[in-house]
Parts: structure tokens; sequence; C-alpha cells
């Protein structure tokens, strides 16, 4: 029995055996158990918080005109499109919205130069351009801020050029993120916006790259009152020089692309900062001002603030170089002096429209403005009573000087010879100085507040044509070209360009004369006399002679002594306000002086008298009144011509 | 006399109990412990180019295989991938841990175990690199969707029908996905894992000698060294190391040598190669800088 438990036990362990040593050829038995796999349940994946909405109700400042007031345009923001900015109008339909809620019209600038767009802005705002800004471009955004205008700069690293070399087409373009062509425009206010963009992995707002701008981040500013936080989705940082002063900055935990540090970032800001006018606000971010960005926090009332900041720019139209912006639909046109209207009127009134019509503004024709209508006045300086209190208001008046007949011993040399003007020295006497109202034509703006008028004269039709037609080109988009004009604030004397404008009296609308006009009869008596001058005889170089002036007299004096250099006096009594003019022997009138007031001595020093012909001296009184007189011809010194007023010029 | 008989015994006597109570024994033990114990194998799966269906298809039926068979102990993973789909990183993550409570499997990292790809390594017991291996890149890559609209004839019954969902709320899920890749990599890393959350949320790509320092991966170490430090963690002294394709899929049906499988050579070019386009969804995926626009 033991045997075949013996047995047994072989055949056992003869049995196992192999499995034994496979077992332990293959497995270590003391080997380290692997650890034990973890559990995944997904509990730890945190929450991405949704942003509470901001207050989106706009607030316009109270007291301020808003076009759904009047139906007209407080400002021209000037939205840049010119320069491949990157964004679309639809994009910004909440701050466009805001904008026309502040009574500012939105002009897009699409085409053309944005030196002549800026001239009638009063702000400017410019979104991601991929395209650089020219010099003279840069300078007139530095004039739009120095006159008092507001400057908006909207950069975007997600907003980026792309290059293609079209040298080679096959080749990979160049995404050029980190060109900022925003700093052609901004650098000149010590602001660099960064080719970089800020992230912050610690606290955002649903991405890294999307920050929070909270607490100490937000710059004391009116920009920034009341604001508790800010989201901006992706922003360039910007480098701050002297003059400008962070707006809003990052936390410590926001870092840059560019230099992987964070800290100290600045993601908008004011330059120059201590400006309470003209200022220029630079952003990193574009999408805060799109929705649905701009309802998250308090992005809508920022962009309110932008808003805001934008419709307190001052610019050119303040002024008339804002013309046509600087008025408010509906405006009346009034011709002065009620004018029949002839066919080539109605083509002018007809253009003036359309062309107001480019500019956003209503031009209606009326016989009177009304009170509560903003108006354009055209008419000729002779017919423009119905204006002059606004004239008068402006310290401009218009002065006629006593007529001067032509000489009735007309040259017998020169039978061709341009006839002188048979009627007085027409001034327009300005703040700017006087002029001859022939040959140039007067705008003046008056605004008291509640309205704004312009005023368009002109000596003749051809002139006021021509100054109606500089401002149907201006009004296109640009603003009326004054850059040939002498010009103070709204006050603008220009030339018409009309050679030999006579000083006309009838506002004629049937059209341009084809000829030159001839002048008519002066109306008033008063102001008019073609009286022909008495021939006094010869005066001769050294003599003195004296004579008695009747009313309404003018007397003429021949001096033959030339060639010589002569010194011609008129001593009146008290009571006469001598005028002295000399005309050449073919009737041209040479000079005339009226410097002093009655009882004072006229004298023209240094004329040069080339020849030996009849030279006439004039001498007659400015109130026609006549009176006693010495006149004498004296050697004198070659020198510059006394003071004289050229007809026409 | 019996007793006697069998005491002393014939020689065929004493030959045939020593072929029962010996030889037979021991043949039937050499038989079943063969069939019993087989020579047990470390299971190679590779992970190669993009994770999509395709491939999260076949490395999950591998592991399967690898569950499935009692010969294979352990399971290496060999990685050469970018990611790929967001949703398929993550089941091969689920598919790795559902292993590994039956066998250790580590993580062999070639060239390039960024994004999804990594997602699945952290699953692994172990994950091994080359010093200069690309690792990391934790983070998520996607397309918003564009402007919604709505069509004349085209009628769904709710905003969002069409659409899936706001712009803004694609931005949340997308975040996240991002805090869900970091949970997994926190889960599956655990104490080794040194470098903070924020800071692997950057998303950046280490070489393997960073990820070591991190605690992205364990070691530096050759993908024999892998294979040995699974058998160790299985507790096998000899084993065979298999392909784990040519087992799942039968490959083998013609035994010749040149048909047999072989697992192709990783082609770099197409390793880095950025997708052509993106389709709408959730990446975990590493592209190439300049290849994202």
């Amino acid at each position: 029995m033991r045997k075949a438990a013996l047995y047994l036990a072989i055949f056992l362990v003869l049995l196992l055996a192999p499995l034994a040593v496979r077992l332990f050829q293959y497995y270590d038995p003391l080997a380290e158990a692997p650890a034990t796999p973890p559990a995944y349940t997904g509990a730890g994946i945190g929450a991405v918080p949704t942003p509470e909405a901001g207050n989106g109700a706009d607030t316009v400042q109270t007291g301020a005109a808003t076009q759904r007031d009047t139906g007209a345009a407080r400002g021209v923001v000037v939205l840049d499109q010119a320069h491949g900015n990157q964004f679309t109008r639809e994009e910004l339909a909440t701050l466009d919205g805001l904008l026309a809620a502040r009574g500012l019209r939105v002009q897009p600038l699409a085409e053309g130069e944005l030196t002549e767009a800026l001239r009638a802005a009063t702000a400017l705002v410019v979104v991601a351009p991929v395209n650089g800004y020219s010099p003279a471009e840069a300078q007139a955004v530095s004039d739009l801020v120095a006159r008092g205008g507001r400057v908006l700069l909207v950069g975007d690293p997600t907003r980026y050029n792309i290059e293609i070399d079209e040298a080679d087409i096959f080749a990979a373009p160049i995404i050029a993120t980190a060109q900022v062509p925003l700093n052609d425009l901004a650098n000149a206010f010590d602001i660099t916006f960064r080719g970089d963009y800020l992230y912050n992995t610690v606290e955002n707002e649903g991405n890294f790259r999307n920050i929070l701008v909270g607490g100490d981040g937000l710059g004391d500013s009116a920009l920034t009152e009341r604001l508790e936080r800010l989201a901006l989705y992706s922003s360039h940082s910007l480098q701050l020089g002297p003059s400008a002063a962070a707006l809003l900055s990052a936390d410590d935990n926001t870092w840059s692309s560019a230099t992987d540090r964070p800290g100290g970032l600045v993601l908008a800001a004011l330059s120059p900062a201590a400006s309470d006018a003209g200022q220029l606000l630079a952003i990193g971010d574009v999408h805060f001002l799109t929705e649905p960005y701009s309802t998250v926090y308090d992005n809508g009332a920022f962009v309110a603030r932008v808003a805001d900041f934008l419709a307190g720019g001052r610019g050119s139209t303040d002024t008339l170089a804002g013309f046509p912006y600087f008025f408010h639909s509906p405006i009346d046109l009034v011709y002065s002096d009620d004018p029949e209207l002839g066919p080539d009127a109605f083509d002018d009134i007809i253009a003036l429209q359309a062309a107001f019509r480019g500019a956003g503004l209503a031009l209606a024709l009326a016989d009177e403005a009304d009170d509560d209508h903003d108006a354009l006045y055209v008419g000729l300086y002779n017919t423009a009573a119905d204006v002059a209190e606004l004239l008068d208001a402006a310290g401009v008046s218009l002065a006629i000087r006593p007529a001067i007949a032509r000489p009735a011993i007309t040259a017998a040399t020169d039978p061709d010879a341009t006839p002188t003007p048979s009627h007085g020295t027409r001034l327009v006497e300005s703040p700017l100085g006087d002029v001859e109202m022939a040959g140039t034509a007067l705008l003046l703006l008056a605004d008291d507040g509640a309205r704004r008028q312009l005023v368009v004269l002109a000596a003749s039709n051809d002139g006021l044509e021509s100054a109606l037609e500089r401002l149907r080109g201006a009004a296109s988009a640009e603003g009326v070209n004054l850059t040939d004009c002498l010009i103070q604030d709204n006050l603008a004397l220009c030339p018409t360009g009309v050679a030999n404008e006579p000083v006309e009296y009838e506002l004629d609308t049937s059209g341009p004369a084809e000829e030159p006009t001839t002048e008519p009869e002066q109306p008033d008596e008063d102001q008019e006399d073609t009286t022909a001058p008495i021939d006094k005889g010869r005066i001769a170089l050294g003599e003195t002679k004296t004579a008695e002036l009747a009313a309404e007299e003018i007397h003429a004096w021949t001096f033959d002594g030339g060639p010589a250099t002569i010194n011609i006096a008129v001593d009146p009594d008290t009571d006469m306000d001598a005028v002295l003019e000399l005309y050449a022997p073919n009737g041209t009138l040479m000079a005339n002086l009226d410097s002093a007031f009655a009882g004072g001595v006229e004298e023209m020093r240094g004329v040069e008298i080339p020849d030996d012909g009849q030279y006439f001296i004039v001498v007659r009184d400015f109130f026609n009144d006549g009176g006693h007189y010495q006149i004498s011809i004296a050697a004198g010194e070659p020198a510059q011509p006394e003071p004289t007023t050229e007809p026409g010029g | 006399m019996d007793e006697d008989d069998a005491s002393t015994g014939s020689p065929l006597r004493v030959i045939v109990i020593f072929l029962l109570i010996v030889v037979l024994p021991l043949a039937i033990g050499l038989f079943a412990a063969a069939r019993l114990t087989p020579r047990p194998q470390i299971g190679i799966i590779r992970l190669s180019y993009d994770i999509n269906s395709q491939t999260a298809y076949e490395i999950g039926q591998q592991l399967r295989t690898a569950r499935e068979n009692p010969a294979v102990k352990a399971v290496v993973l060999v990685i050469n991938s970018p990611g790929g789909s967001a949703a398929y990183s993550e089941e091969l993550f689920l598919d790795v841990l559902d292993t590994r409570r039956e066998m250790p499997v580590i993580a062999s990292i070639d060239l390039l175990a960024a994004s999804g790809a990594y997602y699945m390594a952290a699953a692994a017991n172990e994950i091994y690199a080359k010093p200069t291996s690309a690792v990391g890149s934790v983070g998520v890559i996607a397309s918003l969707p564009g402007d919604i609209f709505i069509d004349e004839d085209l009628l769904t019954t709710g905003p969002y029908k069409a659409f899936g969902g706001t712009r803004d709320g694609y931005v949340r899920q997308i975040e996240r996905a991002k805090l869900a890749f970091l949970d997994a990599v926190q889960v599956g890393r655990g104490d080794r894992l040194t470098i903070d959350l924020e800071t692997l949320s950057r998303a950046e790509i280490y070489t393997g000698v960073q990820a070591k320092e991190l605690g992205l991966i364990d070691s530096l170490a050759s993908g024999e060294e892998a294979l040995r430090r699974a058998a160790a963690l299985a507790g096998v002294r000899r084993y065979e190391a298999v392909e784990l394709y040519p087992l799942t899929f039968d490959t083998d049906t013609i035994p010749l040598p040149e048909v047999r499988y072989q697992p192709l050579p990783i082609d770099e070019a197409r390793l880095r190669q950025a997708p052509a386009a993106l389709a709408p969804g959730l990446y975990y995926r590493y592209v190439e800088p300049g290849a994202t626009r």
C-alpha cells in the first residue's frame, strides 16, 4: 500500500514538475505588483462659468442734441476702410447705433484720401488696418487731434495681413501677425501696438486669450467710470511713452505672447493723457465692440463710453472748413432779394441739392429761411440786405466808395484801353481786412447755437456761380476746399476767378452772360456819381494851385511834365474829405488815395511818370459836398507807390 | 509468492512501472504545462499618425485581444501620433484604463505623443520616451461655428438646431474639454506630475528630457526597456514580444514570410503633416506651427 502511495506521489510530482518549472521559468513570484489603475469619473473636470450680461441700456449724455431730436448729425466720424481694414460694418453695428444716438454721422472711407476726409471730421475710427499710412495721413490724424477731434485706434491680433509672394504663387503665404500698421498713426501719440497677443491661463473669460480687466486694471478716466469688469477677446498689448496713459491694464497673471512674460501689460491707452479736448484712444481688441461680446460684463457700458468719447470730438465741423457737415437737415436755400429764378438757377439748385444729399443733408429752396431750419443764403453783395444782420454780427461791412467817373479826356493814344469802372470802389471790410468785392466771394458761417446759416455773396452772377461750384464740388465727401481762400474760422474770402469781374446789382439766375457785362447804372444815386470831371487845366512840376470844388463836382488836372518822379499832395479845407486819383493817358486808373479823414492831406509820394503824356490828377470829395483845396506837384524820390487798390485786385 | 514476484519483478514489469510512474506523468506534465502555461507574451500595439475612428477601432480591438488572450501578460503602446479627434482620444484613454485592470500597460513614445496621443498615454502605468521625443500639447483645437441664420425653406424646431449652439457656448465647450484633458492627465499621472495644471494648459510641446522633469513621463528609455519594464510589472521573467495587430486582425492567413505582418516604418513627413482642414468638432491634436491657418 505504501508502495502504491509512493508511486502515486512520484506520479504527481513528475506530472506537475514541468508546470512548476515552466512557471518558475516564465514568471517571477516576487515581482512587484503593478499599481492599481486609478478610477476615472470625470468628477475633477471644472466648470467654465458663463459671464454675467451687462446692462445693455445706453445712456446718452443728458442735454446733448441727438440725431433723434433733429435728424441732423452733430459731428462726422470718419470710419477708415481704405487701408485693408479687417472688419465688417456688421461687426460695428453696436458702435454705429451708439454714435447715431449721439448725433454723430459715420462716414465710411473706402476710397479716397484720408487727409481729405478728415478735414470735415470730428472723429476718426480706425480698426485693424493691414496697409500702412503715409506720413501725410499720420499728420492729418495728428492735426485732427490738435484741433479737438477724437481718434479711436483699434487693433486686434486675430486680424492680420497675409502676404502672397507674387513671384512664387505656389509659395506658402506669409502671415504677418507681428505687423501692426496702426503704429503709423499711434506712434505720434507715444503709443505702440505690440505684435503680440495676451493670454491668461489662470483666470480668463472662457479661454486663455480672453482677458478680464477689473479693479486696479481700470484706469482713472471718464471712459471707465463706474465700470467693474471688462472682457477683451484677444488683445494686443500697448507700449506707452510719457504722454500716454494706460486706460485698461491686465493683471499679473496675464502674459504677452511676444515676451512670454507676465505683468505690466496695457490693453488700452489714452494720449495725450492730460488733454480734455482732442485725444486718441488706442485699444488692442476689436471683439469687445462686437456682438455678443459687447454684452458681457460691463463691455456694453464701455462701448457706450467709447461712443461718448468720439462724440466729444470737436473738429472742423464747427468752422467753415467743415462744410457741409456743420449743417443740420433740413436746410433752406434762400436767394437774397427774392429774384426770379431762371432755368439755370434750377440747374444750380438741383446740383447743389444732389451734392448735399451726397453728404446726407436735405436742402430745399425757400423764400425765407424757417426759424427752425439751417439756411444757405446766396446773393450778390448789392442784394445782401437780407443778411445784413449776419454780416454786421460778424464784423463785415460792405462799403461802397464814392463814385469816380472816368475823366472825360480819354486816351487818344490807346482807344482799345480797358475802360475803367464808372462806379465807386466797392469793398468788403472784414476782420480779415478790406478787399474789393470784384473778384472776391464771401462765405460766412453764422452759428447762434440754435441754427447755422451760411452766407455766400459775390460781386457778380459769374462770381456767385464760381462760389457755388466750389461748394458743390466740396459737398461730396471731403468738405469745402478753402485752401486758396483767406479764411478765419467762420469767414472766408475766396477768389472767384472771374476776370475783370464787375460788381453787379441784380441777381440774374438765367445763366451767366456770354459777353463781359457792362456795368449797369447805379440805382442808388447817393452812392453813384457819373458826373464828368471838370478840366482844371495843366499843373506843372513845382506848382501849387488852389481850387473850389462845388458839390457833386470832380476836378481833373493835367500833368504832362514827365518823365519824372513826383509827389502829388492835396490839402483840403477841414470840411472836405479829399480823394485823390491819378489816371494814365489812356484813362487807366494808376493809383488812388483816400488815406485821411476830412481836412487831412492826401499825398501820393514817389509817383513815377514814365513819359511826357497827359496824366490826369482827379480830385473829389468823398461826400460829394465839395470844398476848397490846394493841390501841389513836387519832385519826389523814387519809392514804392502809395497804397492803392487796383480794380479787380 | 505473489508479493515476492512483485518485489523482485520481472524486467518487463519494471519497465511498465517506470513508464507509468515516471514517463507518463512527465509526458502529461510537459504536455499540460505547455498548454496551461504558455510562454508569456508582451503585446505591442502601435498608435501611428492621427487618432480617428479607424485608429481608435484598431487600437481598441488590439487592447481587447490583449485582455482576452491569456498569453498576453502586458501591453506596450508604441506611440507616434499628433493626436486627433477628442472623443476617440478619450475612448483610447478609457480603453487603456480598462486594460490596466488586467495587465500592465506601458507607453513608449518614439517621435511624437502629442495632445490626444498623450491623452491616451496618460492612462498607462508608465510612460517612456526618448530624450528628444515630442511630448505634450495638452489642449484643444477647434473651429468656431459661423454666423447663425435662418432659411426660408429649412425649418428647425429650435434656434440652434441647425448650428449646434452659439459661438460663445462653443468657446466654453472647448474650455471644458481642455479641463477634461487636464483632469485625465491629473488622474493618469497622479503625484508623478510636477508641472502645475495652469502651466500645462499652455499646451506646449516638450522634449522627452523636459517631459521627464515635469512628470509627464516616467523615464527616458528605449522600446526594449519598455518591453522589459512591462514584463517586470507583469511578473514575467521570459517573454515573447508579439505584435497584436496581426494577432487581432489575422493577417497571417497566408503563412509566407514575405507576406507576414511587418510594422511599417514611420513616415515623419506624414506624421508632422498638418491636416488639410479640420472638420467641425473638437480635437486633441497638435498641429505643426504655421499649419493652423
